[in-house]
């Protein structure tokens, strides 16, 4: 690009044009450097930035705290990961503008942020946004490990930057990691696992949520949602039958019923601040 | 007049200049150290090298002498290379290390092997480079037990016979002043080359070998979940190795911390506990490369078993309960139910990650 605007003078000067009677070249040098710098990288993108709070039942919730759930159970989670993809803000006129982003969110102990990128072309045009939307896994073209064995360790999909999210068997990746502990019997001790680690594409889900007000990103801003995750909603769903108890979960990986069900809790169980 | 003294002026003034510059030429030695590239053996992810200690090769072959160097223990007594012994994939193969004075450790010394893929070092994970995992054996009472001020004295001032240690730190690094950064930086350059990646299960994985039934039936059982799916739901009968263990990088671990059930309690050694303060981190220590794990006995964080047999039958029993036990340890259900014949079978797949070009490699010997 400085070159191009070296050149640009050089030739101006040289030709000791007046430049009342170059306006068509000037032009052009515009449009040209306009058409360049869109080619770009984009140095000033829109950012969204989502910070999760963990919590049980509206109370803050920290990994390693004990907490009760639906059947009485003493319950301690321990371990609580996801992969959050494709964070995408709907414009006032209905389109969905996607940053095609991956994060992994690690609630060490109680909160976790994901970032989404947009470009100064997607919010060239319809900036204003009512809705946020974001998938819950690995989309499936990403979700292969063998694809991603050269991204660089701080990359949330490179192999050696994953601890503990793949799923070597079918060389993908978990879409969420929840493991923890509870007591089966009143005041016994915790010590029964549950583990939770959904995979494939059956178990990939997306969440949409409404905005009160509409906002506007433009390029060069960012933008923070508070976003509320209650992890006692991803084992007590909206009607009994949704419920998981725990005490029988042993390790829910794959499409397994009880792996089913606490997705579909889990992406129920997120809300705005 | 004024145009012919000017001109006199700038002419002397270029002559005097340029026999400076030339001195300056002749008394300075002049550094180039030959860029060292590590090649990333195929499936592998990239090695992330630190901006501020590029590889030479002039670092690597300095990082190995001083790694095999005597005097960077008090007494000159043992080097890195004493507790880190090629057979055993760099490791000890005794339960304990003897540092200077015979006095004994308490841990067992880890397998030095693909580090440079590692996140954090130590059973406990306290160093998060390389370069300060390096720092700390050097002046640990119960191992080298000595200051880097001495050794970098040492190397400064002694006579090594051959080696010209101020030499080879101008080498590698442009000055011959030694500094202990300096030393440690050339280790870990030394270290990150120490790759392994020519077992017979990389042949396997690269199509240019079998691996036979048994080490075959070992792998599938490796990445299976554990358990009777009767009394360990989500069970298949596998040997859930996978979970820590994983295969994913190649390297065979998480990079995590995990508590397999070995004791009840941890008064003996907390573990990663005094690292963060986190009180679940109680009782975890960092999971080991399996990488020629057939030849690194003995195993755990404290080497308490001395056989392969010995850890397959520790996780086949489904270990010890406690507060901070791993959930992936079949501790409430009776263990992993493993027969006789698989358990063949893992350390058969176990045996196969055995790569005896990494452990005889001459590049990594004793160059003394």
């Amino acid at each position: 690009m400085q070159h191009f605007t070296k050149f640009v003078v050089i030739v101006i000067r040289t030709r000791k044009v007046k430049m009342k009677n170059n306006v068509l070249l000037v032009s052009l040098t515009a449009i040209t450097m306009i058409f360049i710098s869109s080619c770009n990288p984009d140095e000033n993108p829109g950012i969204v930035v989502l910070n999760t709070e963990l919590s049980w039942s509206g109370e803050t919730l920290s990994i390693g705290d004990t907490v009760t759930d639906h059947m009485g159970h003493d319950v301690r989670p321990e371990k609580l990961s996801c992969y959050i993809s494709n964070i995408s803000l709907r414009n006032l006129s209905g389109e969905w503008i996607n940053s095609a982003s991956i994060s992994r969110l690690d609630f060490i102990p109680s909160s976790a942020s994901a970032i989404g990128v947009f470009s100064t072309k997607m919010l060239r045009v319809n900036n204003a946004f009512d809705a946020l939307r974001f998938d819950v896994g690995v989309p499936s073209e990403m979700n292969s490990m063998s694809l991603n064995t050269s991204l660089p360790s701080d990359d949330p999909l490179s192999v050696s930057g994953t601890v503990g999210m793949t799923w070597d068997m079918m060389g993908s990746y978990f879409f969420v990691k929840c493991e923890g502990k509870l007591a089966e019997s009143e005041g016994g001790v915790i010590q029964t696992p549950y583990i939770f680690h959904p995979a494939s594409n059956a178990l990939y889900r997306t969440i949409t949520l409404d905005l009160d007000e509409s906002i506007v990103l433009n390029q060069d801003e960012t933008i923070e949602f508070m976003l509320d995750l209650d992890l006692r909603k991803a084992f007590e769903g909206p009607s009994i039958e949704d419920n998981l108890d725990l005490s029988e979960v042993g390790h829910s990986m794959g499409p397994v019923p009880n792996a089913i069900q606490f997705v579909d809790n889990f992406s129920a169980s997120w809300t705005l601040k | 007049m004024i145009h012919k003294t000017v001109s006199r002026y700038l002419i002397t003034s270029a002559f005097v200049f340029s026999a400076i510059a030339s001195g300056c030429d002749c008394g300075e030695k002049t550094w180039e150290a030959t860029a060292y590239t590590i090649e990333i053996p195929p499936f592998f992810p990239p090695m992330d090298i630190p901006a501020d200690n590029p590889m030479t090769e002039e670092g690597i072959q300095l990082g190995r002498l001083l790694f095999w160097e005597p005097s960077l223990s008090l007494d000159r007594s043992i080097s890195c290379g004493s507790c880190h012994a090629p057979s055993s994939s760099f490791s000890d193969p005794n339960q304990f290390s003897s540092g200077v004075n015979g006095t004994l450790g308490d841990r067992n010394a880890s397998v030095i092997c693909n580090l440079g893929w590692s996140s954090s070092f130590f059973w406990d994970g306290r160093a998060l480079t390389l370069e300060d995992q390096i720092r700390d054996p050097v002046e640990h009472p119960l191992e080298m037990n000595v200051s880097w001020e001495v050794v970098v004295e040492r190397l400064m001032t002694e006579d090594f016979g051959e080696l010209d240690y101020p030499q080879l730190f101008f080498n590698a690094f442009g000055s011959d002043i030694i500094t202990e950064d300096l030393a440690v930086k050339a280790i870990a350059q030394f270290i990150r080359t120490m790759i392994s990646a020519d077992s017979k299960f990389d042949k396997w994985r690269r199509g240019e070998t079998n691996l036979t039934d048994k080490e075959y039936l070992g792998y599938q059982l490796f990445l299976k979940e554990g358990g009777d799916p009767e009394v360990n739901p989500g069970g298949e009968f596998g040997a859930d190795c996978f979970h820590c263990h994983g295969e994913a990088g190649l390297q065979f671990s998480d990079y995590s911390f995990h508590n397999n059930g070995l004791d009840s309690s941890f008064e003996n050694d907390p573990g990663r506990v005094n690292v963060t303060g986190f009180v679940l981190d109680s009782g975890l220590f960092k999971t080991p490369t399996l990488r020629n794990v057939a030849v690194s006995a003995p195993y755990m964080h404290d080497g308490r078993f001395t056989s392969l047999e010995d850890v397959i039958e520790h996780y086949n029993s489904g270990g010890v309960s406690s507060s901070t036990i791993d959930p992936f340890m079949k501790y409430t259900t009776g263990g992993l139910a493993l027969a006789p014949q698989q358990k063949e079978a893992i350390i058969a797949f176990l045996h196969a990650l055995t790569d005896t070009t990494f452990i005889q490699n001459p590049n990594f010997l004793d160059p003394h």
